[in-house]
This record gives structure tokens, C-alpha cells and sequence, in this order.
């Protein structure tokens, strides 16, 4: 209504201004003719127009109204309504063309989206069973091969590995129907299984995990989800143990409402600029630098993998004493 | 001896497989024609059908349906996908276990000698011997003890383990990080030290048995068994 009145202030006063410069005149003219109009026929003069204009400008009003209402409705889906005139008319038709080209545009890229997504997906299931039969061929050989060569065939089959599940994982983070099965699972059995998954890979750099979880914790997560998360912060736990320190901490802490689970190497830990960043996309930073296969992108998306499962993850660390990762599970305990 | 049918397209896969659980005394078929599985399913008529999920022509869900039409075999899957959603369409189709790749042979293993325990009964399990003897010498495989001209000693479940394994590869030398690798299960994970005690451990065992100096150490290799007794 305001803004109607508003728009329409400009008209108003026009007419007003026409209606007095007419009186002025008609004065005037009478003056000359020796008579003036009475005071009564003034009022009269100003009191009929307005009645007439006010019915006019609400008549108007009730026309345009579904316009000017669309200020308050907030969803941005919402179609224009019936034009009134034909200046709404070629605004409501320039703007369903755009619409309809924006919509074919978003579908479009949309489409491209889920091949991109779809080949990604299908591109690291094919390259799962070279990497199978990599890992095969080296189990069956294990025992002929030297122990140096078949180690080193293992670390590099566990980067292939990790870099086709970080692959996997991003395209389906991306997909807007990402599955999520939130169960009720024991942190314990949870951490222990991906510690066996790990096995080669502790043994090898001689660090090795010590667990102090307590076995009656259940947390509300998503197995396939967490395990990943689980996997990246391993994975660098391992890697800036070797050759510092041997030990892996995992630890749970619970209070009435959070259990915690911390996971603390005593290693090479994180420069002190880099800590705020560490979870940004592609962040790689001094570490990364100095140990190699970092891109930066295990990290982000474990940030983001705990934002969608409702946990919150945080990192601590102090140059060369060692790094704790605590994830804290914030849903109630049932 | 169990039959075991095997379905999966990639050749290498197919026959790594087959040869290691020919290993461990299973028959394996493995598919021809991928336009023939059932009639190959039945003539070969397996106990046990491992099956993965992408397949030219009909993926893994439909042949699990085709074969649950015909047989209550137990089907394990095994593929590369690893979303809960193939895994929930894998157990409605008829599927009893599913296995992601890249997998370790020992877990398809455990989980095919599981399934056929549960549903052959246990005399499907090959009967295997108690005890392994070298020389006089007695590793008795269910009390857990070792036995030299009379004299007992029993092992705990560490020094069994790595005991076992000298004992299986005599004069065979094996590394620290495979005797890790055997110890560690499920619950509990050991580093260096504890290997390092339980070898003395075993070694004090042997030496109150009688038997001295079988455990040697290869300097930045491992340890081997020598038979130092017979």
C-alpha cells in the first residue's frame, strides 16, 4: 500500500495542481466579471474530484495490488502475477523468457554435472581391479619377494588406494543425493577395524596404535562416511610419526552430552601459520611440502563429511611435539 | 572337497583367486561364458558361489536372482562398489555375505571356510591334524603346548602363533614385519618390543624343553627355525 502510494505521489500532485491552477483561472475570469465564487461551491470544487480520484486510485490499487504484494512473499519461486496493464505485461513476459533459459541452463549444467560425477565414479571402479589384482599378485608373492621390494610395492598399491577413495569420495560428496545411514555403531569396533585396514602400513613405519577406547561407547554415525575421516587422519598421523615417534594414541572422552574421540600422534606436527587452513580445499601448506602425495583435499573433505554427519572435527598441534585430532560426536546420547 | 563357482569378469582376479583357494583344498570353476552362467552353475554345481557385481551383459544382483531361483547355494558377493546401497541390494537379492575389493585373501577365506562351517555343518571343514611333529618335536595345535621325549610346556596365544609360523616354514626366514603382521587381530595390536619378548619368550620355552639355540636371529632380516635338535 505504501508503495502504491508512493508511485502514485506524482500523479497526485499533478492532478492537484491542475485542479488548483483551473480554480486560480476560473477566479480570476469571475473577478473580471465582477462576481466570486462563494466559499461553499470552493469546497465543493476540491471535495468532488477528490471523491472521484480516491475511487479511481483504489480501484487502481485493487488491480495492481498482487504486485506490489509480491514484497512480502520470500520464497523466490514464486511466478509474477496476472498483469494489469501492458507495461506488466512485457515485464512478466521478458522475465518468464529469462527464467525458462536460466532453468534449461541449470538443467543443462546440471546434466553435465552427474556424467562428470557418473564418470568419476565409474573411472575409480575400473581402476579398483588393476589395483586388486596388484594387491593379489603381491600377497601371493609375498613370501619369494624381498621383503624391501614387496614393502615398497604395498606403500605405493595403499597410495593408489587412498588416492582413488579420495576420488570416489569427492564425486559423491558432490552428488545431491549423497546416502547417509546413520546407525548407532560402537566407536571401539569402529576405530579398531580401521586400524587392522592399516595394519601394513603401521607395521611398516614401525609406528604403532595404542587404543583406550572404552567398549560400551556407541556414537551415531554413518560407518562408510566416518571410516573415510577416520582413514585421512591415519594417514597423516602415520606419516609425520615415521621416523619421529612410535606411538599413535586413540582416545575416547565422553560427558553428558559429547563423546570425543581424539587421536593423537607425537610426531612432526602442523606450523603453527598453517593450522587455521588445513581444512581449506587444496590447502597442502609447509608439510605438504616436505612429505609428498599431499593435495590437500583429505582434510577438507573429512570437514565436510563431518559437517554432513553432524560431528565436528578440530586439530591441535605443536611443531615437532605432535598433533591430537579430536572429533566430537554432538548428537544426545540415547 | 567343497566346489566353489566363481563369477568375475576380470581373468587375472579369476584365476589369483582360484589358485589360492585351491590352496586350501577348494575346487574352483571359473565361468566360460557370461551367456551361459546358469547352465555353467549347474553343471558344475557348486557349494558355494562367489559373484561379482559388474558383469558384461547382466550385472551380479540379477544372476544372484537367477541362481536363487533354482538354488538355495550360498552366494558371496564380491565386487569393487562399496556404497550401503549395493551392499543392502546384494543381501535383497539373495546374497549372504559381501566382500569389497581390493580385498585380502585371507578375509575371502575366513569368510568362505564361515559360511561353509555354518551351513555344511563342521566335518565340512577338511579334517586336519592337531599337531605339526618335526624330529620328536610337538607343536600340539588345539591344547596349545609344545612337547620334546615327554616334556610339556604350554604357549600363550602370542608365542603359539609365531611358534606355528617357524614351525610351518622351517629354515625359512622371516621377517619382523610379517611376524607383526600374523599377531595383530582384531583387538589388540603389538609393536616391536612385544615381538622381541615373545621370541625370548619362546626361546626360554624351547631351552626348558631341551631344545637350545632353534630360533636364530638373521641380523636385519628376521628370524628363522633351525632344526638344531634332530
Amino acid at each position: 500500500m505504501k508503495k502504491f502510494i508512493l508511485d502514485q505521489l506524482g500523479n497526485i500532485l499533478f492532478f492537484y495542481s491542475q485542479w488548483v491552477l483551473m480554480i486560480i483561472i476560473v477566479q480570476i475570469a469571475s473577478r473580471f466579471s465582477g462576481t466570486t465564487l462563494s466559499a461553499g461551491i470552493l469546497f465543493y470544487l476540491f471535495l468532488l474530484p477528490t471523491c472521484f480520484y480516491l475511487v479511481f486510485l483504489v480501484f487502481k490499487y485493487f488491480k495492481q495490488r498482487d504486485f506490489y504484494k509480491l514484497e512480502n512473499v520470500a520464497s523466490p519461486h514464486v511466478g509474477l502475477p496476472e498483469p494489469s496493464n501492458h507495461l506488466l505485461q512485457i515485464l512478466r513476459d521478458q522475465h518468464d523468457k529469462q527464467d525458462s533459459e536460466y532453468q534449461e541452463k541449470i538443467e543443462q549444467l546440471e546434466q553435465h554435472k552427474q556424467l562428470e560425477i557418473d564418470f568419476i565414479q565409474q573411472w575409480v571402479h575400473q581402476m579398483k581391479t588393476p589395483v586388486s589384482v596388484l594387491h593379489l599378485t603381491i600377497q601371493k608373492e609375498k613370501m619369494n619377494l624381498p621383503e624391501s621390494f614387496a614393502d615398497s610395492l604395498y606403500e605405493e598399491i595403499e597410495h593408489l588406494q587412498q588416492g582413488l577413495d579420495l576420488a570416489l569420495y569427492q564425486s559423491r560428496l558432490q552428488k545431491f543425493d549423497r546416502d547417509f545411514h546413520v546407525d548407532r555403531i560402537s566407536l571401539r569396533s569402529l576405530v579398531n577395524e580401521s586400524i587392522q585396514e592399516f595394519k601394513t602400513s603401521f607395521i611398516r613405519t614401525h609406528v604403532f596404535p595404542e587404543q583406550f577406547i572404552d567398549e560400551s561407547i556407541d556414537v551415531a554415525t554413518d560407518a562408510k562416511w566416518f571410516r573415510f575421516v577416520l582413514h585421512q587422519i591415519i594417514t597423516n598421523a602415520i606419516k609425520y610419526s615415521k621416523g619421529h615417534s612410535e606411538k599413535i594414541s586413540f582416545r575416547s572422552k565422553t560427558d553428558s552430552q559429547t563423546t570425543t574421540l581424539q587421536i593423537e600422534d607425537y610426531g612432526h606436527g602442523i606450523p603453527k601459520q598453517d593450522i587455521s587452513r588445513i581444512f581449506d580445499p587444496f590447502f597442502t601448506g609447509m608439510n605438504g611440502r616436505k612429505f609428498r602425495e599431499s593435495t590437500g583435499m583429505g582434510l577438507y573433505l573429512s570437514k565436510e563429511i563431518c559437517k554432513e554427519l553432524g560431528h565436528e572435527i578440530s586439530v591441535e598441534s605443536e611443531q615437532n611435539a605432535g598433533t591430537t585430532v579430536s572429533i566430537t560426536f554432538t548428537q544426545p546420547k540415547v | 572337497m567343497k566346489r566353489i563357482f566363481l563369477i568375475e569378469d576380470d581373468p587375472k582376479i579369476a584365476n589369483l583367486l582360484k589358485e589360492y583357494l585351491e590352496k586350501y583344498e577348494y575346487s574352483v570353476t571359473i565361468v566360460q561364458s557370461f551367456d551361459r552362467i546358469i547352465n555353467e552353475f549347474t553343471e558344475s554345481d557348486p557349494h558355494l558361489v562367489l559373484l561379482d557385481i559388474n558383469l558384461p551383459r547382466y550385472d551380479g544382483f540379477y544372476w544372484c536372482r537367477k541362481i536363487r531361483s533354482i538354488s538355495n547355494c550360498p552366494i558371496v558377493f564380491l565386487s569393487a562398489r562399496d556404497s550401503g546401497m549395493d551392499q543392502v541390494m546384494a543381501m535383497e537379492n539373495g546374497g549372504d555375505d559381501y566382500i569389497t575389493k581390493p580385498f585380502n585373501f585371507d578375509v575371502v577365506q575366513a569368510k568362505i571356510k564361515s559360511i561353509m562351517r555354518r551351513i555344511y555343518g563342521e566335518y565340512a571343514v577338511t579334517k586336519q591334524a592337531d599337531f605339526i611333529e618335526i624330529n620328536q618335536f610337538i607343536l600340539h595345535l588345539t591344547s596349545m603346548e609344545i612337547e620334546y621325549h615327554g616334556t610339556i610346556a604350554s604357549l600363550t596365544k602370542n608365542e603359539f602363533i609365531l611358534l606355528k609360523e617357524f614351525v610351518e616354514h622351517e629354515n625359512q626366514v622371516l621377517s619382523r614385519t610379517h611376524l607383526l603382521e600374523i599377531l595383530w587381530d582384531d583387538e589388540h595390536f603389538v609393536d616391536d618390543n612385544t615381538l622381541s619378548v615373545n621370541i625370548t619368550r619362546i626361546r626360554k620355552k624351547l631351552e626348558d624343553i631341551g631344545i637350545k639355540d632353534s630360533i636364530q636371529t638373521v641380523r636385519g632380516a628376521g628370524y628363522k627355525l633351525v632344526n638344531t635338535w634332530g
